[in-house]
């Protein structure tokens, strides 16, 4: 049923407690939904609803084109089948405290719409559409596939029941995620001592890297049907606090810092207990 | 009269510093000095040198002697973490690390392993009872432990050596035993504990005071034979450090026995 008043506004974690606070001490029948993107109060006459960023139509039409297309495509049920990890960074084992004046930055463009693509998820209306976007409202088109939010009924002001929802269609976004991770590793491996880290898309290497390792990982990237783009980094450095790597850059004239845990760490260690457990 | 041990002479050959070798932050590159360059040479070519695609014979003597070291127990269980140095005399932990293809062969394990759970490691998960000193070990220990005086007052003090022709006063045998990546502490007769470079000041010092004290006690040209055993000798095997305590000293003069 639709609800006679509406009201938008952007996210003020404050007020939407107290706005809570307000139906639990009036006793009301309430549900609040809190997802990726926004919280709505969903009251008897009202819905309030609260957004980080308000998207353009654009990216709820591309949304629903990826959906549309994924109903279609013959692989959409295998995948969905599939267990796929959502870890999409890693540094290089050992990555020691460092500085470059120049580091190689390999970039795939646009690596979320190829893959869909690539692996015949999305056609190429759909394809072309993402494309025609701008980077900050093709990637949340394309994350809303895993959109995730919970439910909380509230009745004469107590909280009754909750449940999380998740998007039909989010193991094709972790699938996606793991197919680029799996890429990022594959270079990683190529470029052996001479890998810093991967973010995502984009591998960091160091300047010594050799000429032929480098048409290894391009040609890679290539014949998997990817594109790629050197982008201009300076002034890279890493610092670490015990499993936490502190990594500052300028990419394109921007200064972009990145922080990450070091997974190599408890990657070792586990593998050195499991060789003890079985001496 | 016992031939004098002179300093090896080493033949060396002429070692460029490697690509991109830097030393306190600062890019090396020319003739790096023998030493250093023997020893680089050696740690890139171990596998190498090990399967016998670089032949044994066709290393300098300098080469040679760091290669055996290299190959020793003390070293490839020693683990470096952060600043401290860390000795398994189990071995289990260079045998976990090296059946990883990552870690194998790796000594240093700074920024490999969490620093937690790594020194948690070593106090609880190496059983010490396995680290238990068989009986070469700790005559190897005891090899470090005490000192022989045999001289005639007035005339210049002369060391006992041992068979291998090596001197058998304190400091060059403690000396030996750090370069073989045992670490030394003393407790001195204040209770203050010293470690490294000045423990052994710290014992040379009161090896010399004792020297001192039964010379001064003698008449002119008459003999000396002293033995100095320092009892209480105690060794942590996760840190392959041995502690002297100069309150449990014994000096034996020799003459004196009978």
């Amino acid at each position: 049923m639709k609800k006679q008043n509406a009201a938008t506004m952007f996210k003020n974690p404050q007020l939407q407690e107290s706005i809570i606070k307000q139906y639990k001490e009036a006793g009301l029948d309430f549900q609040v939904k809190h997802s990726n993107y926004n919280t709505q109060i969903i009251g008897q006459e009202s819905v309030i609803k609260f957004i980080q960023t308000e998207h353009s139509i654009k990216v709820f039409i591309a949304y629903n084109k990826i959906v549309a297309d994924l109903k279609k495509s013959d692989k959409t049920v295998e995948i969905l089948q599939g267990d796929w990890s959502t870890e999409n960074f890693d540094s290089k084992n050992g990555l020691k405290p460092c500085s470059y004046k120049t580091v190689l930055n390999l970039d795939i463009t646009s690596a979320y719409p190829y893959c869909l693509f690539i692996n015949k998820l999305i056609g190429l209306d759909t394809f072309n559409y993402l494309m025609a976007l701008p980077k900050n409202e093709r990637l949340p088109a394309i994350g809303m596939i895993a959109k995730k939010s919970v439910w909380i009924d509230y009745q004469k002001g107590k909280a009754t029941t909750w449940d999380v929802k998740t998007g039909e269609y989010a193991n094709i976004f972790f699938f996606v995620i793991q197919q680029i991770t799996d890429l990022m590793a594959w270079a990683a491996d190529i470029a052996g001592d001479d890998f810093l880290f991967y973010w995502v898309d984009g591998i960091f290497l160091k300047p010594t890297i050799s000429k032929k390792k480098l048409q290894e990982i391009t040609g890679i990237f290539a014949e998997q049907g990817y594109y790629y783009k050197y982008e201009n980094v300076k002034n890279f450095s890493v610092v670490r606090e015990n499993d936490k790597l502190y990594i500052n850059m300028i990419k394109n004239g921007d200064e972009k810092p990145y922080t990450m845990y070091d997974k190599n760490l408890a990657r070792n260690f586990t593998k050195v207990l499991q060789q003890l457990e079985n001496a | 009269m016992a031939k004098k041990k002179s300093a090896p002479k080493y033949i060396d050959r002429k070692y460029n510093y490697p690509k991109g070798y830097t030393e306190r932050g600062k890019k090396k590159t020319g003739f790096a000095p023998s030493k250093l360059g023997a020893k680089l040479f050696v740690e890139a070519n171990l596998d190498k040198i090990k399967k016998g695609t670089l032949p044994f014979d066709s290393l300098t003597t300098r080469e040679k002697r760091i290669y055996r070291g290299k190959q020793s127990n003390t070293f490839a269980n020693t683990f470096r973490f952060k600043d401290k140095n860390f000795y398994d005399p189990t071995g289990v932990l260079r045998k976990a690390l090296d059946n990883i293809p990552n870690l194998k062969g790796k000594r240093n394990l700074t920024n490999l392993l969490p620093e937690k759970d790594f020194k948690e490691f070593f106090d609880q998960r190496i059983n010490p009872t396995k680290g238990k000193l068989n009986e070469k070990d700790r005559s190897k220990w005891l090899e470090f432990s005490s000192s022989l005086y045999d001289f005639n007052k007035g005339e210049k003090k002369q060391f006992y050596r041992d068979e291998s022709g090596s001197l058998m006063d304190i400091v060059t045998k403690l000396q030996k035993s750090r370069k073989q990546g045992r670490e030394v502490r003393v407790i001195d007769t204040d209770g203050s504990i010293k470690t490294g470079v000045d423990a052994i000041e710290r014992m040379r010092s009161f090896e010399a005071e004792k020297v001192k004290q039964f010379t001064d006690a003698a008449d002119e040209g008459d003999n000396i034979q002293l033995q100095i055993i320092y009892i209480s000798t105690d060794w942590n095997p996760y840190t392959n450090t041995v502690t002297y305590n100069l309150n449990n000293v014994q000096v034996n003069d020799l003459n004196q026995t009978p």
